[in-house]
């Protein structure tokens, strides 16, 4: 079943005067357990696609369906329940709070959620600490951070409440490649688990891990392809080549 | 969203900066503390002016010269010096009211300063110049000696009967009985003292001198007229009655036609004790409310720095408000989120001002107690006024937290995880 159907999806910016069309009319389907690639120069799209997909922007026109359902017969409260059940989001800049310890960082979409028993909170957070690798830093602050752990924490925050859709933002921009290949090897694992990931970015390498790839340019898709299992780089032995 | 969770972030948000919280709430800590001090005070010294009132007796009942202002309504202060320089009220004005059945005693009064002199002493003591009812009226009792009769009264006697202080302090350990002091030049025979009995209707009785009332108006006033008439109704139910009697009589007597009873027309007022407890009340209800209106604009001060303090936080917190949105948070929930922190503001801010509110008009009630003199000014603040400070906290909070709360939840969660 197709969990995302995106059929001539368009969005403009600006008034009447200076018009700017960040998308012309895009469409795609996206299934279960996929782990697709969206790329493209900057400024072809790729971000506000992602916006769209996420529930945090609303198309200008077009179709976006999730688990069948039109965005636009949603209000807005509704896209907030959506965000914090289905989607799970990891910013470029992983936009954790500061001053705040990994535990309630990992914790903050749950404060939103209906889970409200803090026992099982606790467990839940307890295992996407896990799951990335960071149990022994829950009392950490974030300035006390490597950034491949903030990296960590920002996933663990988007998988606590196993959203059907993990959106990642160019997670390994600001990480050395070590780092980056660690979360890259995570995602893969949350993929192998049968967590969806819709991954963009403009590194071909990182693009790489992924099972397909979207190419984007200047609002339209270029591209399409599936990338064959012997192509992806997580497969030889983790070593990145580029 | 649970309600704990909003409280624990709002406090965390207001623990990270507490300097500026600090000084946010200094406003509504200043406010606060003023009403609570306003309140206090005025509270205090309504309760003191009353209890003066109170010690008069239920039953007594006040007629003073000069006719009833609406204009001036209750400022009985200053219609209190007015009146004793008019001259509409004599002695026998109180002779005659003596004969009316529904009054139980009757006193004219007058009051005076001069200086006494005995032996080596020369000091200047108030005098009040009475008859003999005046004692019941008023409630005082000779412990040594004899009161003031009718006989002293109509031979213009020239006696005296001491305060207890008074008597002390001239006389020390001896008996001042049959002793003579210099009243104005005139020699006055002690023929009593007086018991203890503190201050009543404002004047220290203890440090007074009592003589007959005739013996005041020639020797020492030359004045026929009398400052106040006090009179005893038979029973507190009989009061209002008695009061309405005196006018008929006072009415008749001083050939005024008033009969619709307007009292502006006449040229005395009849006053019971509780009819002067309600004017005072008046009066200090008419002070505190305008105390409270200086407190109030020291609040609406303090609320405006807690709006613009909020939307400094709101800014400087945009990022955060979008990842809060971006991880499911409504936009109530953020509204919420910002509202509680305002409101945490205010109230962590009432709080202090409660308590340094209350410290400061402790302290303000032992100065007026030991550097004022006024030993029976208490210290009183009443529970409604802390309940009221600190609703007005919630309620500054809230009116001038939602504005900034709601741009904060209006934020586009796009826009605002894009701020830098």
């Amino acid at each position: 079943m197709n969990l995302i159907e995106v059929k001539n999806l368009k969005k403009e910016y600006g008034n009447h005067e200076a018009k700017t069309q960040a998308l012309r009319g895009i469409s795609f389907d996206i299934s279960e357990g996929e782990f697709v690639a969206i790329m493209g120069p900057s400024g072809c799209g790729k971000s506000t696609l992602m916006h769209i997909m996420g529930f945090l922007d609303r198309p200008t026109s077009g179709v976006y369906k999730f688990k069948g359902k039109s965005i636009e017969e949603l209000t807005d409260d509704q896209l907030a329940e959506i965000r914090n059940r289905e989607i799970g989001f990891v910013f470029q800049f992983f936009n954790l709070l500061p001053r705040t310890t990994v535990f309630e960082n990992i914790r903050l979409p749950l404060v939103y959620s209906k889970i409200s028993s803090a026992k099982k909170q606790r467990e839940l957070v307890g295992s996407a600490a896990k799951a990335v690798g960071l149990e022994h830093r829950l009392w950490y602050f974030p300035n006390q951070l490597s950034g491949g752990e903030q990296a960590r924490v920002a996933i663990a925050r988007a998988i606590v409440l196993f959203p059907a859709i993990i959106f990642a933002d160019e997670p390994t921009g600001n990480l050395d490649s070590k780092s980056g290949q660690r979360i890259m090897d995570i995602f893969q694992k949350l993929n192998n688990e049968g967590h969806t990931i819709i991954l963009v970015t403009h590194e071909t390498y990182t693009a790489r891990h992924a099972k397909r790839i979207i190419r984007l340019k200047d609002g339209l898709v270029v591209s399409d392809q599936k990338v064959a299992d012997g192509d992806r780089v997580w497969a030889k032995d983790g070593e990145l080549k580029k | 969203m649970k309600i704990s969770d909003s409280i624990k972030i709002s406090f965390r948000a207001v623990a990270a900066n507490k300097l500026r919280s600090g000084l946010t709430a200094l406003g509504v800590i200043i406010g606060i503390a003023s009403v609570i001090i306003m309140i206090a005070l005025g509270e205090g010294a309504q309760n003191l002016i009353i209890g003066q009132i109170a010690s008069m007796g239920s039953t007594t009942i006040f007629i003073e010269p000069g006719a009833f202002d609406p204009k001036k309504g209750g400022d009985i202060m200053q219609s209190a010096m007015e009146e004793m320089s008019l001259k509409t009220l004599t002695y026998d004005d109180a002779l005659a009211l003596e004969k009316d059945p529904l009054v139980e005693a009757v006193s004219a009064i007058v009051f005076g300063v001069d200086r006494i002199v005995y032996k080596n002493i020369d000091k200047k003591v108030s005098f009040m110049g009475g008859m003999p009812a005046s004692r019941e009226i008023l409630d005082i009792h000779t412990i040594k000696g004899r009161d003031i009769t009718n006989d002293d009264l109509k031979s213009n006697a020239k006696v005296a009967v001491l305060g207890y202080k008074l008597a002390q302090d001239l006389f020390g350990e001896e008996n001042p009985i049959g002793e003579t002091i210099r009243i104005k030049k005139t020699n006055f025979k002690v023929i009593g003292v007086l018991e203890e009995q503190g201050t009543q209707m404002f004047m220290n009785l203890d440090e007074n001198i009592f003589i007959p009332l005739t013996t005041a108006q020639r020797m020492l006033l030359g004045t026929n007229s009398v400052n106040w008439i006090l009179a005893k109704a038979r029973s507190e139910e009989a009061v209002d009655e008695t009061v309405e009697s005196i006018r008929l009589v006072l009415r008749e007597r001083h050939h005024l036609y008033n009969p619709e009873g307007d009292l502006s027309k006449d040229d005395f007022k009849v006053m019971s004790q509780k009819e002067t407890a309600r004017m005072v009340s008046t009066v200090t209800s008419v002070l505190t409310l305008f105390l409270a209106l200086v407190a109030a604009i020291a609040l609406l001060v303090g609320g405006i720095g807690i709006m613009n303090i909020m939307f400094v936080s709101v800014t400087e917190r945009t990022r955060e408000i979008g990842l809060r949105k971006a991880v499911g948070a409504k936009s109530k929930d953020i509204l919420e989120q910002f509202l509680i922190e305002a409101v945490i503001l205010t109230v962590l801010g009432g709080f202090l001002g409660i308590v340094s509110g209350i410290f400061l008009s402790f302290i303000g009630v032992l100065a007026l107690q030991k550097i004022g003199g006024l030993e029976d000014w208490r210290f009183f603040v009443p529970y409604q006024t802390v309940v009221l400070a600190f609703g007005i906290c919630v309620a500054v909070g809230l009116i001038f937290g939602i504005y900034p709360a709601r741009k904060a939840s209006r934020l586009d969660p796009i826009q605002a995880l894009r701020y830098e």
